[in-house]
């Protein structure tokens, strides 16, 4: 563990060192490819004036209310789905087209809805994360043994019951892939919908950056959203996956 | 009388093809009675015991369970089956309790119900366990425990130890006869071992297959406990055996 924990350090110290030999070379302007130094000014400066934390506070914040309302919703429909032939034959179909749509098609329409609001973008993360959600909660439904299913039944188990105690929690290795997938999706919807829309955010730092021609501040936003990915894949999912995994000892 | 089916046939429709899995099934089953259904595989048996059960309605004929349609709950049956189908993300108290949740009975009452249960087929010490821990035998103790603490009157089972060692099943033969008689429940008992069904059954009804008909049915009388290796089981199964082959002509 501890020699992995090394390793990984090393390797991060190797590239950051690398980094910066390139930087030091001035093959490239440095407006094109800033060092190590320049970002870390950019985080200094940006914590310091607020403007980088208000940023990443607020894009969380739509990341995580619209990635919310993706489970909240895209779990029960999954569930309906995997459970109803009506539901499948009929609006099932359409969740399918649905999700074959890059969700950043429906900022237009969350405009004209929603109006230059928050609303807009956490919409479009909502789209971006929901199908993924819910087909791999369908999925996991449609997966449970027939047997396990008669079995509840047969000792007595009524719908909620099969549904709390044996339908989601046989469904959760195959839940949690979805979540995880949602997740990404919704990462990427935000930014697609911060760089077009104007708002505080990351997005918007980036098309500044862009704007500003300010490489460093590009990849300083790059960099937060790559730590905040390896803080939720490690810290929340990997967990899940763990605990799950054990319940179910898949190894 | 605890389960009577009159006239029952039953005919799936496959890919437009009707094919018909039972056909004329006539049985009464008393209360507290034991009986094997034997018949090779394919010939209905699970079929039967799925419209016992209530998965499944005849397309023609009237099954009755306990002077009810079958699946409601009052007619107080339980289906096991070939896996014992346990939940691998409860431990082994909580799958026996599963029915007694269903009930909303408070968690310390269907504990407690659960580990008498659990006693009563031997694996108090594993309470605890994850079911991955277990082995087969003892997962299909397990569920039996978990259809028991229910106090069903019949117990529906479909081959479940069928895919048991030999050894494990003989002792499983022990127990299941001790808790019958201990508990005084109606058995339908599906195999396609002679030997089992004999062991176990009041009596035994063969079936043969395409369409699933109920050839003969054998009484056993026998003194319980039964063993695989009494004559009397020995000289019955030649018998059985003998019209066995006979139905599947
Ligand atoms: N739901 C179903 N749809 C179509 N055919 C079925 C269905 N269930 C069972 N069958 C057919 O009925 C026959 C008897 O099956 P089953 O009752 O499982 O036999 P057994 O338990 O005696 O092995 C088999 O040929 C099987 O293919
Ligand atoms: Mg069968």
């Amino acid at each position: 563990m501890n020699r992995r924990f090394a390793t990984k350090f090393s390797f991060l110290f190797v590239v950051l060192a690398l980094w910066q030999v390139l930087a030091g070379l001035q093959l490239w302007p440095n407006y094109l490819f800033p060092s190590p130094a320049e970002v870390l000014e950019v985080y200094t400066a940006g914590i310091a004036d607020g403007t980088l934390l208000e940023a990443t506070v607020s894009s969380l914040a739509r990341l995580g209310v619209g990635y919310a309302i993706s489970l909240l919703v895209g779990v029960p429909l999954g569930l309906i789905w995997g459970r109803s032939r009506l539901v499948q034959d009929t609006v099932g179909v359409l969740m399918i087209g649905l999700q074959a749509l890059p969700s950043i098609t429906w900022l237009p329409i969350a405009l004209l809805w929603f109006g230059l609001s928050e609303m807009a973008v956490i919409f479009v993360v909502f789209m971006g994360a929901v199908w993924a959600i819910a087909i791999a909660t369908r999925d996991g439904i449609q997966s449970v043994p027939a047997n396990s299913i008669r079995s509840a039944r047969t000792l007595g188990a009524n719908s909620l019951f099969l549904t709390i105690q044996v339908l989601l929690p046989a469904s959760l290795p195959s839940m949690i892939t979805g979540m995880k997938l949602g997740w990404s999706f919704a990462w990427r919807s935000l930014m697609a919908g911060e760089l077009l829309y104007y708002g505080v955010g990351l997005g918007q730092r980036l098309s500044q950056g862009r704007e500003l021609n300010d490489m460093s501040l590009v990849v300083a936003v790059m960099i937060i959203i790559i730590v905040f990915g390896l803080i939720f894949e490690r810290g929340v999912f990997q967990p899940l996956e763990r605990r799950i995994r054990e319940q179910f000892n898949l190894g | 009388m605890s389960i009577h089916l009159q006239n029952v046939s039953k005919a799936f429709s496959s890919r437009g093809a009707s094919v018909q899995v039972l056909e004329h099934i006539e049985l009464e089953v008393q209360r507290a009675e034991f009986v094997c259904l034997l018949g090779p595989s394919g010939c209905g048996k699970s079929t039967l015991l799925n419209l016992l059960a209530g998965f499944e309605s005849p397309s023609s004929g009237t099954v009755i369970v306990n002077g009810r349609s079958p699946g409601q709950p009052a007619a107080r049956a339980v289906l096991l089956f070939q896996d014992a189908t346990l939940f691998p993300w409860l431990s082994v108290e909580d799958n026996v309790a599963f029915g007694l949740a269903a009930q909303q009975m408070p968690k310390p009452q269907r504990r407690r119900v659960a580990a008498e249960y659990l006693e009563l087929v031997g694996l108090h010490d594993f309470r605890r366990a994850k079911v991955y821990q277990l082995s087969g035998g003892m997962r299909q103790r397990v569920a039996l425990a978990r259809a028991l603490c229910l106090k069903p009157e019949i117990l529906l089972m479909d081959e479940p130890f069928a895919s048991l060692d030999a050894m494990t099943r003989d002792l499983l033969h022990e127990e299941l006869q001790r808790i019958w008689l201990a508990t005084k429940a109606t058995i339908v008992f599906v195999t396609h071992n002679v030997r089992e069904a004999l062991i176990l059954g009041d009596r035994v009804a063969v079936l043969r297959p395409r369409p699933g008909r109920i050839q003969r049915v054998f009484p056993v009388d026998l003194p319980r406990p039964r063993h695989f290796e009494d004559p009397g089981i020995a000289e019955l199964a030649r018998g059985v055996l003998h019209e066995l082959r006979k139905a599947a002509h």
